[in-house]
């Protein structure tokens, strides 16, 4: 049975505001971590007063870099103590990972969607 | 040298009237630039974010600045928000400003800007308007992800400028960040290796493209999102854009000179009650 472990994102950031790319990095840390090691991860909202993208994004994000879509369904926990506010931009966040790692170059080729007819 | 200044209120004319005057205060050479404020009987106190930006460059560069002749009312607003910063400081007896400051771009600003809005934007702030909770929290959120894009992405060696203000008459909540970076387009240039325009950059930006070479740029998105719902104004000035959306309306036009960095203004709603819940609830178990 896979181990799981419960990583408390305010214990990390040391901080109930996780609005920061370089705190965001941190809890990236501790998650790929114990991926790596073979656990699953649940990670606790509680404690949260303010959250933006940029600190999802730095956190989760790069993940779907590492881990294959697959592993991390079945290794990333439902997240807990989360407002549905949260999981709206969690799942965002989430969401656009998935595309940009599904395809990494078409998100840099951006040519034909920016200058249509120019 | 003396450079008048008149009127400067949030939006495309007041922008043009910074821009302008930061051009001819490019343009002199005098050591000493007097900005002489006797015409103007009033600014929008959030857009001394890119009035100091730029105030802050010229001095930065050598020169000494010095605002004269402000008529007496503006200076007041502008030493209970610390703008007039060579004056004694007087107590804001309405409590509807809030500080003009300067922060770097190390990571370490992060936890100053986030001690400012802490400071200003919590229930039971002094002078804070009365606005729900979650609007409260949304409108803080919105000031980290402006912030934050500013610090990751201007390459402003100036620092980055914020300002605000209340209108409790107007149940209007403005506040304005302003870097002088390289600008949206330059930065989607460095990062992508693509020329754009500045108007199309932000476009491209709001729109939720990213050019970090690895996942994010939603901050706008939700930004805009909330604005909308809202019924409040953003405004974005990078370069030689100015964009808004205002009462759910997309507009812009190209200032006659760029505007040298970004600036955004957020203005919200604080009368608006709206709930601000999903219209369908997500389930954790669909996240990942």
């Amino acid at each position: 049975m896979t181990e799981s472990i419960t990583v408390k994102i305010v214990s990390i950031v040391e901080s109930g505001i996780c609005v920061a790319a370089e705190d965001g990095e941190k809890v990236y840390h501790v998650v790929y971590e114990a991926l790596k090691n073979g656990k699953s991860v649940t990670l606790s909202f509680k404690g949260i007063e303010d959250l933006t993208s940029v600190f999802l994004n730095a956190a989760i994000g790069p993940l779907y870099g590492e881990f294959s879509e697959e592993f991390l369904k079945t290794h990333m926990n439902p997240p807990q103590d989360a407002s549905q506010q949260d999981l709206d931009t969690l799942k965002r966040c989430v969401e656009r990972a998935k595309e940009y790692y599904r395809d990494p170059e078409r998100f840099r080729s951006v040519e034909a969607e920016v200058f249509g007819d120019d | 040298m003396r450079f008048p200044l008149g009127n400067v209120h949030t939006g495309q004319a007041g922008f043009q009237k910074i821009v302008d005057l930061f051009l001819a205060m490019e343009s002199a050479s005098d050591v000493t630039c007097e900005v002489d404020m006797s015409n103007l009987s009033w600014i929008d106190a959030n857009m001394c974010s890119p009035l100091g930006a730029i105030l802050s460059r010229k001095k930065k560069r050598g020169a000494r600045i010095h605002l004269i002749n402000p008529q007496d009312r503006l200076k007041k607003l502008l030493i209970k928000n610390r703008f007039l910063s060579q004056f004694q400081g007087v107590s804001d007896v309405y409590e509807t400003t809030i500080e003009y400051h300067q922060f770097d771009c190390s990571p370490q600003s992060s936890s100053v800007f986030q001690g400012h809005v802490t400071e200003n934007f919590r229930p039971g702030s002094k002078g804070l308007p009365t606005m729900s909770d979650q609007l409260l929290r949304k409108f803080r959120e919105s000031l980290y992800e402006i912030f934050q894009n500013a610090r990751e992405h201007s390459e402003s060696t100036d620092g980055v400028f914020s300002c605000g203000q209340h209108y409790p008459a107007k149940n209007r909540l403005d506040f304005t960040i302003t870097d002088l970076g390289i600008g949206i387009d330059g930065s989607i240039k460095k990062k992508l290796n693509v020329s754009i325009s500045a108007d199309k950059a932000i476009e491209w930006a709001v729109s939720g493209k990213t050019t970090r070479g690895r996942t994010g740029g939603l901050g706008l998105q939700l930004l805009m999102e909330f604005i909308r719902q809202n019924n409040g104004r953003l405004i974005i000035v990078s370069g030689a854009a100015y964009w808004q959306i205002a009462r759910r309306e997309i507009s812009g036009c190209l200032l006659q000179v760029p505007f040298p960095g970004t600036s955004v203004t957020i203005e919200v709603d604080t009368a608006d009650r709206s709930s601000y819940c999903l219209k369908s609830e997500i389930n954790p178990a669909s996240i990942f």
